[in-house]
């Protein structure tokens, strides 16, 4: 199929399309997936609309890995993950980010690569879950850490194509704290994902804090003190409380203070262990 | 290029920046301003429209994307003398203040009520979250939305406009 120009909107129809155009335009063209950020915040650039794409909004979850296309929304990532207890981080991530008629528009692609955009729920619950992702490039395709994205710089223009989750027998949970019950953006975010042994032990544990600073990361001083350890949610908030402020540096922001962020830290790692520890499922908030 | 948009079961040729949101076009151009224009950036819900039947703010909608899409308005759920059942429970409890939520209000809950013909309390605040409404207190709205399936205004395809 051709690629459809409407002038300020270009739809395509391949990866190989959307990279051109995007070279050809330069900083005056951008990605639209959901169009939830670019419509508030880049209406004045060419949208190239990957909508009409096939294969990006395919979902694939067997016993081995999840794979979900880019433009595969919050709310169909939700409802094709409930229920498996590995990725219950990111089934409460999906579900319970931003509102009903957002989670229905705004996609995974968008949430991992709005750059400018400090709070993404699906980032950290899939830094927790070990994700990767496939990239299209010019230069061509590449397969990354979901870490390695976000923390170095990518060749630009790139296109998001999948992330792929491995499956394990850990379980997960994923915790954020708003102004207000439901609706805003989160303040901080916590997820969490660990294999409880039959002594009690956490191994494989991976903590990820998102909302704190402008871009999610793993807490990693924190699993180090936490790996291996029988640990209640009262130890593993008091060595969350001793880390806090020598591993992060708060976002100010209009929403909320930076020491504030930091305060809450503790509390939502206690939560989301005693989430993890509490149900088969992990169930988070 | 020009696009044929689909409003309420009508074509209804579109010129002009495919950027612009159905909020825009829906108000400046077609006049039908029962969508309502408040916070402009997917906050607050009073903007949501059905498209293809599911409820989306259309002020993040570019106008562009949606050629083919059945576009459901506030003023395509149904006419004076056959409100929707979720309409008229929020008559009968005089649930509707100022009003300028309720156009939302309805397709949202609409196509949730359809969904989940029997929703508790919990179910129906979480559904809720996303649009939102400064006079009423919500309460008053979910007594209404929950005497849908005790007194009779209709089962679940009733509910559907
Ligand atoms: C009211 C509201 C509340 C919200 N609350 C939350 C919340 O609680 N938690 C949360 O996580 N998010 C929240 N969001 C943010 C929402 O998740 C983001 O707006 C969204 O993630 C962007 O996704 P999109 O598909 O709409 O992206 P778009 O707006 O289409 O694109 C955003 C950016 O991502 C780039 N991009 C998108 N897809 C790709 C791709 N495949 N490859 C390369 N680049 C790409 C584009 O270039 C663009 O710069 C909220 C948004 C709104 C409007
Ligand atoms: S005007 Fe669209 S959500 Fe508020
Ligand atoms: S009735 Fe006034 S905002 Fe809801």
């Amino acid at each position: 199929m051709m690629v459809i120009s409407q002038d300020g909107l270009i739809s395509v129809t391949r990866v190989s399309q959307a990279l051109d155009i995007l070279t050809r335009l330069g900083e005056t063209a951008t990605v639209m997936a959901g169009g939830t950020w670019v419509m508030r915040e880049a209406r004045d650039r060419t949208f190239v609309s990957l909508a009409n794409i096939p294969d990006l909004t395919d979902i694939s979850l067997d016993a081995q890995t999840l794979v979900a296309g880019s433009m595969v929304t919050h709310q169909d990532l939700c409802d094709a993950i409930t229920g498996a207890p590995d990725l219950a981080a990111l089934a409460t991530a999906a579900g319970k980010s931003a509102t009903p008629a957002i989670r229905r528009m705004a996609t995974l692609g968008g949430n991992l690569c709005t750059r400018d955009f400090y709070s993404a729920d699906l980032a950290p619950a899939l830094l927790a879950l070990n994700a990767e992702v496939d990239l299209e490039t010019s230069s061509g395709r590449q397969t990354l850490s979901l870490e390695d994205y976000l923390n170095t710089p990518v060749d630009r223009p790139h296109i998001l194509l999948r992330v792929t989750v491995p499956r394990t027998a850990a379980r997960s949970a994923h915790v954020r704290l708003m102004q207000r019950q439901a609706g805003d953006y989160p303040l901080a975010v916590v997820s969490l994902s660990a294999v409880i042994t039959p002594d009690g032990a956490l191994r494989d544990l991976r903590i990820a804090v998102g909302s704190v600073e402008k871009r999610a990361r793993r807490w990693r001083a924190l699993e180090a003190l936490c790996e291996g350890q029988t640990m209640t949610s009262d130890s593993i908030r008091t060595h969350a409380a001793l880390r806090a402020s020598q591993d992060f540096v708060g976002r100010d922001a209009v929403d909320g203070q930076g020491w504030y962020r930091l305060r809450v830290l503790p509390a939502l790692v206690a939560r989301a262990f005693s989430d993890m520890s509490r149900t088969e499922q992990g169930a988070g908030r | 290029m020009m696009l044929t948009l689909m409003i309420n079961g009508d074509p209804v040729p579109y010129h002009g920046d495919p950027r612009r949101s159905l909020l825009e076009v829906l108000r400046e151009d077609l006049h039908l301003t029962g969508t309502k224009d408040v916070c402009g950036e997917g906050f607050c819900g009073a903007c949501t429209v059905q498209i293809d039947g599911v409820p989306k703010v259309s002020c993040l909608l570019p106008v562009g994307s949606l050629a083919g899409a059945e576009i459901t308005t506030i003023e395509g759920v149904s006419n004076i003398e056959t409100l929707t059942a979720v309409q008229k429970a929020f008559l009968e409890y005089d649930v509707v203040q100022c009003g300028m939520c309720f156009p939302g209000m309805v397709l949202s809950m609409t196509h949730f009520m359809a969904e989940n013909p029997s929703p508790t309390r919990a179910e129906l605040k979480s559904a809720m979250t996303g649009n939102i409404c400064r006079c009423t207190g919500y309460e008053r709205i979910i007594d209404a939305l929950i005497s849908l399936g005790a007194d009779g205004f209709g089962s679940a395809d009733e509910v559907c406009p």
